[in-house]
């Protein structure tokens, strides 16, 4: 795995080292998790629009924007 | 319409990759699900004008989810499991656009036993969102990027720099177009015209083309993890990309010239699904093929240049 991430097409002077672990440390999966919570809850808020389109009509006149 | 809405999604992409290479996580990820949250407050006021304005300020927050979260994964997880995490990412984004519209359903319906209005339910999507907001700033590690030697003051110059890298690399546009590529079969064909598809071409019942259709969200729940936990056990993105992009071209060569009834019900259509996963495997080698500190900026750059891809090939298959 770590021959793949050699940046080969990149001539950038090499930063100071990226601090990336190399176990998986519970705080920062559940950091990940969280993020990923996001993504679930922000598809799931961006779809409610469509599920209460009836109620959207009704509260806004006859306008199907939603 | 439609298209203007993928541009300014693509672009605030790029924007929030930047934000998160130079700012850290700590910084970007509450303030993003923080500006959601307050989009379905706002939405929540019930007037129309509160409706259209709380839907954008949604969609700009939410901009932050994807990019961020593989974002951490890059920074913050072992490289192995780097495709691993992305796949479960995406799995969940998946399981919340096909699963979480139901609870939706279930509090605003009528003849249901909450009958919710629906400004209540917003306003509990943005009490929801304030806590996680709150958790995020709470769990996220504390460092204000990876790069800061690297990074210097604000200017247009410095701000280009990133771009200048990952579009330089050749490897980035690999990645991108391949991972865009790998979508559309599912994205546009599957669920864009493969209900109508076997409605009218293989005249089955359109309920049983729409239930049929819709196991491909649910191949690509188990296929985004799988096929990244495969490409990080065997250490390879090669095989496991070229890999599921044969196996999607059988599936959708079964969809097409294989009679309905042959193979087992729904397994086709799960089997795309599943394939498909392999177009999650370039987004961990964007990572991989450029320097770490621009981890973030190539995150946004992946998601534009595969909603470009899809962008620019959707009018040509469907028209």
């Amino acid at each position: 795995m770590s021959a793949s991430n050699t940046p080969s097409a990149a001539p950038q002077p090499q930063s100071a080292p990226a601090g990336q672990p190399q176990k998986i440390q519970p705080l920062y999966v559940l950091a990940w998790f969280l993020c990923a919570l996001f993504y679930f809850y922000q598809y799931a808020i961006r779809s409610a629009p469509g599920i209460m389109q009836d109620e959207l009509t009704q509260a806004w006149g006859n306008s199907h924007l939603g | 319409m439609i298209a203007s809405y993928y541009i300014v999604y693509a672009l605030a992409a790029l924007a929030v990759g930047v934000l998160l290479d130079r700012y850290g996580a700590h910084a970007t990820m509450p303030v993003g699900i923080a500006v959601t949250s307050v989009g379905c407050l706002i939405f929540a006021q019930g007037s129309m004008a509160a409706g259209i304005g709380g839907y954008v300020i949604q969609a700009l927050g939410a901009i932050c989810a994807f990019v961020g979260s593989s974002y951490v994964a890059a920074r913050y997880l072992p490289a192995r499991t780097l495709a691993l995490f992305v796949g479960l990412t995406q799995c969940l984004g998946m399981a919340g656009a096909a699963f979480g519209s139901k609870p939706t359903r279930i509090l605003i319906d009528p003849a249901g036993s909450f009958h919710l209005p629906w400004q209540t339910v917003w306003l509990g999507f943005g009490v929801i969102g304030v806590c996680l907001a709150i958790a995020t700033w709470f769990v996220m590690p504390r460092d204000s990027g990876d790069s800061s030697a690297h990074h210097g003051h604000l200017s247009a110059e410095n701000l280009l720099k990133p771009f200048k890298i990952i579009f330089g690399n050749p490897q980035s546009w690999y990645a991108g177009i391949i991972g865009g590529l790998l979508f559309v079969p599912t994205t546009i064909g599957a669920l864009g015209w493969g209900a109508s598809m076997l409605n009218k071409g293989e005249h089955v019942s359109m309920a049983f083309a729409a239930s049929d259709v819709s196991m491909v969200p649910i191949g690509w729940v188990i296929g985004c993890p799988l096929l990244g936990w495969i490409s990080d056990k065997i250490g390879r993105r090669k095989p496991v990309l070229i890999g599921g992009a044969f196996v999607l071209l059988a599936a959708a060569l079964c969809a097409l010239y294989v009679p309905v009834g042959v193979m087992p019900r729904y397994s086709v259509a799960l089997v795309m699904g599943i394939a498909s996963g392999a177009a999650m495997i370039p987004f961990s080698s964007m990572k991989e093929v450029n320097p770490p500190e621009v981890k973030g900026t190539a995150a946004g750059v992946m998601n534009f240049l595969v909603f470009g891809t899809t962008g620019v090939l959707s009018p040509m298959v469907s028209a």
